[in-house]
């Protein structure tokens, strides 16, 4: 089903993916902000970062008519320039209100995409809160930086921004030094940026300007202005191997006080770049803008008749390209179109190597079709390769979602994240995210205990919760884990029974692990019994619902006052698929092969019934096992004397599944069951088999869940039932 | 779930004017209205989906598109008959969320149903189910209308 795309459809896809982009950075400013207010510090670097965000955000915004966030950025961005020049002070107060507008535009894009309706509510309020805090605590700096000997011609081209950085360190009574460095031509880009990072440690750059005396025709040279409280010796000892000379920028003694602007006669910056080209004037005709508010720092200062003319700006720095995963999809499709030709050309292949009349043309065949092979693998792990993105994209929103609610329930909280850079199909990573914050709400909601039960208890006032995220061999294992109360087993039983969920017969019979199993069972959602009991399980039932539909398991260890950690355990895609091909009740499936261990043959009398539940003796050791035609409730004719028993681990759990024959090994690219097949449960999706026969692609984790979990079955087969009558 | 039928269930006016794609499924000639009608497969691979609802008869690819293929006889709920006719066509159709393949024995024509020859489904006795729109009689003999928008009305 090809989706065409007009131009103006493509555009307003384009508009979304950058504006989403633009929010998700803003988001990701906003913490690193909140973390230096924590640390007592304000970062005028990070403000003015979200103040361009937030001023091309606004541009799209206008651009593509999308009039609520239009007027929301253009509050905001009065909000920010009033901070970013000094004119309001940075609070927690603003930086909710901060946090909240970036909420609230990702909730505008979202019913910009039609998938919501707007939320002209939520932004009315936030433009209250908006005009409260803006126009008060307004304090102009008037500190004179006529006290100093600065060039007007220099002073003349600071942006308005770089001046308020310039007045607050001259306020704050920090030193300025004039650094005068030469640099390549070829190289400034590369030496200029080691510049800085040496310089960051001392000081903060305020501006820096071509000063128009370069040594050599190849060499330019900029001047940069620093503020800093090192020392000269310290600053000069520092840059010793960068080629520069420092000097500070002396008082003046007669200084007339008070004068607060810089004289308007100053050349723009676009005129002073124009008088240092000699060529400029001439020939090559070069406009240069006013650079957009906010761009303090040009990354290259140099003259532009240094470039040539098409090697201008018009080629974008970036050089990556967003796609729709749709468009992904549609190749994959090819691909798995692919393998099957390829199939078919195996297949002939071995037709005329039985001819030996033919056998020329055979071997020649062979070679182009081992090619083929090799290239069609190439290009599936480069498809599977571009979906694929690192976790952090979903992290990121996990830290938001931390901040708010520990702000909420005024706890404090330390976020630790480790292996953000772990890899996952995107599609994996997108619908992750409602999981994980369900269960990261629960850890600080429920796990993470008040401030002074944490004192009584001798542990630190912060909580922790910890994210984990690393590869093992096919799949990626996310931890989620909590340093709070713990989950009482006792406790959870007598919930258990108390709902009826089970008997004391039954409850008798669960072990640990099955016990902390039951708060995924959907009796539990009830936020109140949840808060009561042990404090876990809002919607739990559905997170592993999740997670199970992208072929994932999720369990839950606990210790009482120790804390709690949910392992969740997922494949690295979900597109493609190396499938083990079985026979089950006379019909052809395919088993993902990532969660097969290992196959086995068995005698049938190998069989034993333990304790009402069939189990083979592997290696010593007791395996269950779920004869998989019985399971999917198929006729069973064929009796095998021997049995093929498939082992399929998953987490810790393992299961030996009975099929009829084992036919193969082959990638598939898996395809998902339409909407009226939802509720049946056991399939992760279909595949074709060339032929065009439809095989369906069990699904271990649904079955795993159904066999090994008494209480989820009895539940299950309820429903099972239930459905059958309809 | 028979309970509550919006107003135009048995809404013959709806029918009025409009093409109808003939088509016979369990021996009895029945309709859908061509604008409903997306494609004419001839019967595709269908692989059965075990544990799936009884009105499914299994999913088919289309295209390189897995398509969950339902089987009208059970959809509409009619007798099926002793000697087993096996569907010939599917018909694609648009179930609100997804498209879903009919199997059908086979189709027949393409008919204009005109206001005289309509007659209100009640003719056929009792309280006659939501998917039966209507029986039209376009050359004489009966036809049954089906309502379309509730055509999966009561199946999960």
């Amino acid at each position: 089903m090809a989706e065409r795309f007009d131009t103006t459809e493509r555009a307003r896809e384009e508009f979304f993916s950058e504006a989403q982009e633009l929010v998700d950075s803003v988001g990701r400013s906003l913490l690193s902000l909140d973390e230096a207010e924590r640390g007592g510090r304000t970062d005028p670097e990070i403000i003015n970062d979200i103040f361009r965000a937030v001023h091309t955000l606004k541009g799209l915004a206008g651009l593509f008519g999308a009039s609520l966030l239009a007027a929301l950025t253009h509050e905001l961005e009065e909000l920010l320039n009033e901070l970013r020049l000094g004119r309001s002070r940075m609070s927690p107060e603003i930086l909710d209100v901060l946090f909240r507008a970036a909420d609230v535009s990702a909730k505008i894009l979202a019913s910009e995409r039609g998938e919501s309706l707007p939320p002209s509510d939520d932004v009315r309020l936030l433009l209250s809160s908006l005009g409260a805090l803006s126009k008060h605590d307004a304090e102009e700096t008037t500190f004179g930086l006529a006290d100093y000997d600065l060039d007007p011609g220099l002073l003349g081209v600071l942006t308005e921004y770089e001046e308020h950085r310039l007045r607050t360190n001259v306020k704050d009574g920090t030193a300025l030094f004039r650094i005068r460095a030469d640099f390549p031509l070829a190289t400034i880009d590369t030496a200029l940026d080691q510049l800085k990072t040496n310089l960051r440690p001392l000081g903060e750059i305020i501006t820096y300007l071509p000063t128009g005396d370069g040594r050599a025709a190849d060499e330019i040279q900029l001047e940069i202005l620093v503020a800093s409280g090192a020392r000269k010796e310290v600053i000069v000892e520092t840059l010793k191997n960068d080629g520069v000379t420092v000097e500070e920028v002396p008082k003046r003694r007669s200084a007339q006080h008070g004068a607060s602007r810089f004289p308007p006669e100053a050349a723009t910056r676009a005129a002073l770049y124009r008088s240092l080209l000699p060529g400029a004037e001439g020939g090559t005709k070069i406009s240069l803008s006013e650079p957009p508010p906010g761009d303090g720092h040009p990354r290259t200062a140099y003259p532009p008749s240094m470039h040539p003319m098409e090697d201008q700006s018009l080629r974008s720095v970036s050089q990556t390209v967003r796609v729709d995963i749709r468009k992904l999809d549609r190749l994959m499709n090819v691909v798995g179109e692919l393998t099957i030709v390829q199939t078919s050309v195996a297949a002939m292949m071995e037709k005329m190597r039985a001819r030996s009349d033919l056998r020329d043309l055979s071997s020649e065949l062979d070679r182009l079709h081992r090619s083929f092979q090799r290239n069609l693998a190439l290009l599936q792990d480069g498809i599977l390769e571009v979906r694929m993105v690192p976790l952090s994209q979903a992290f990121e929103k996990l830290a938001r979602i931390v901040r708010q609610v520990s702000r909420e329930q005024d706890k404090e909280v330390n976020l630790v994240v480790t292996g953000a850079e772990t890899e996952l199909d995107k599609l994996i990573v997108e619908e992750l995210s409602d999981p994980l914050m369900h269960m990261v709400r629960n850890s600080i909601d429920h796990g993470i205990e008040e401030r002074e039960e944490r004192i009584r208890a001798g542990k630190p006032r912060a909580g922790t919760v910890a994210l984990n995220a690393f590869q093992k061999g096919n799949q990626v294992i996310i931890e989620i884990e909590d340093d709070g109360r713990g989950i009482d087993p006792v406790a959870l039983l007598a919930t258990a029974m108390e709902r009826e969920l089970l008997t004391e017969a039954e409850a008798a019979t669960l072990s640990t692990r099955d016990i902390f199993g039951l708060i995924f069972l959907p009796g539990f959602t009830t936020r109140k019994s949840a808060t009561e009991l042990s404090g876990r399980g809002v919607g739990m039932d559905i997170v592993k619902t999740n997670v199970a539909r992208l072929g994932g398991v999720i369990e839950v260890s606990s210790e009482v006052m120790i804390g709690t950690k949910f392992t969740v355990t997922l494949p690295v895609t979900l597109a493609i698929l190396s499938a083990l091909i079985v026979e089950v009740g006379g019909g052809v499936m395919v088993l993902p092969l990532a969660s097969v261990e290992e196959v086995s043959v068995f005698e049938a009398r190998d069989i034993e019934a333990l304790h009402g539940r069939e189990t083979v003796t592997l290696r010593g050791r007791t395996l269950p096992v779920c004869r998989l035609a019985k399971h999917y409730r198929l006729d069973q004719t064929i009796t095998n004397e021997r049995i093929f028993v498939i082992v399929i681990g998953l987490g810790e759990r393992r299961l030996g599944l009975v099929v009829d024959r084992v036919i193969g090994q082959q990638d598939v690219v898996i395809k998902a069951l339409g909407a009226s097949l939802r509720n049946v449960r056991g399939f992760a999706g279909a595949t074709e088999l060339g032929d065009q026969r439809i095989a369906l692609v069990v699904d271990p984790a649904s079955i795993l869940e159904e066999v090994l979990e008494g209480v989820g079955e009895k539940l299950n087969m309820g429903g099972q039932d239930a459905r059958a009558v309809s | 779930m028979l309970a509550q039928s919006p107003d135009d269930t048995h809404d013959l006016s709806r029918a009025i004017g409009v093409d109808y794609l003939v088509l016979r499924a369990a021996g009895e000639v029945c309709a859908l209205p061509v604008h409903a009608i997306s494609e004419i497969l001839r019967r595709p691979k269908i692989t059965p989906v075990p544990r799936a609802g009884k009105a499914i008869a299994g999913i088919a690819s289309v295209r390189g598109a897995v398509v969950t293929v339902f089987d009208l006889v059970e959809v509409i709920d009619l007798p099926r008959p002793a000697t087993k006719v096996t569907g010939g066509r599917v018909l694609l159709i648009d179930r609100g969320n997804e498209k879903v393949g009919l199997l059908v024995d086979s189709v027949i024509e393409v008919v204009r149903i005109e206001k005289d020859s309509l007659e209100h489904a009640s003719v056929l006795g009792g309280e006659p189910a939501p998917h039966v729109l209507a029986v039209a009689r376009p050359k004489g003999s009966p036809i049954i209308l089906l309502n379309e928008r509730l055509l999966f009305e009561g199946i999960s």
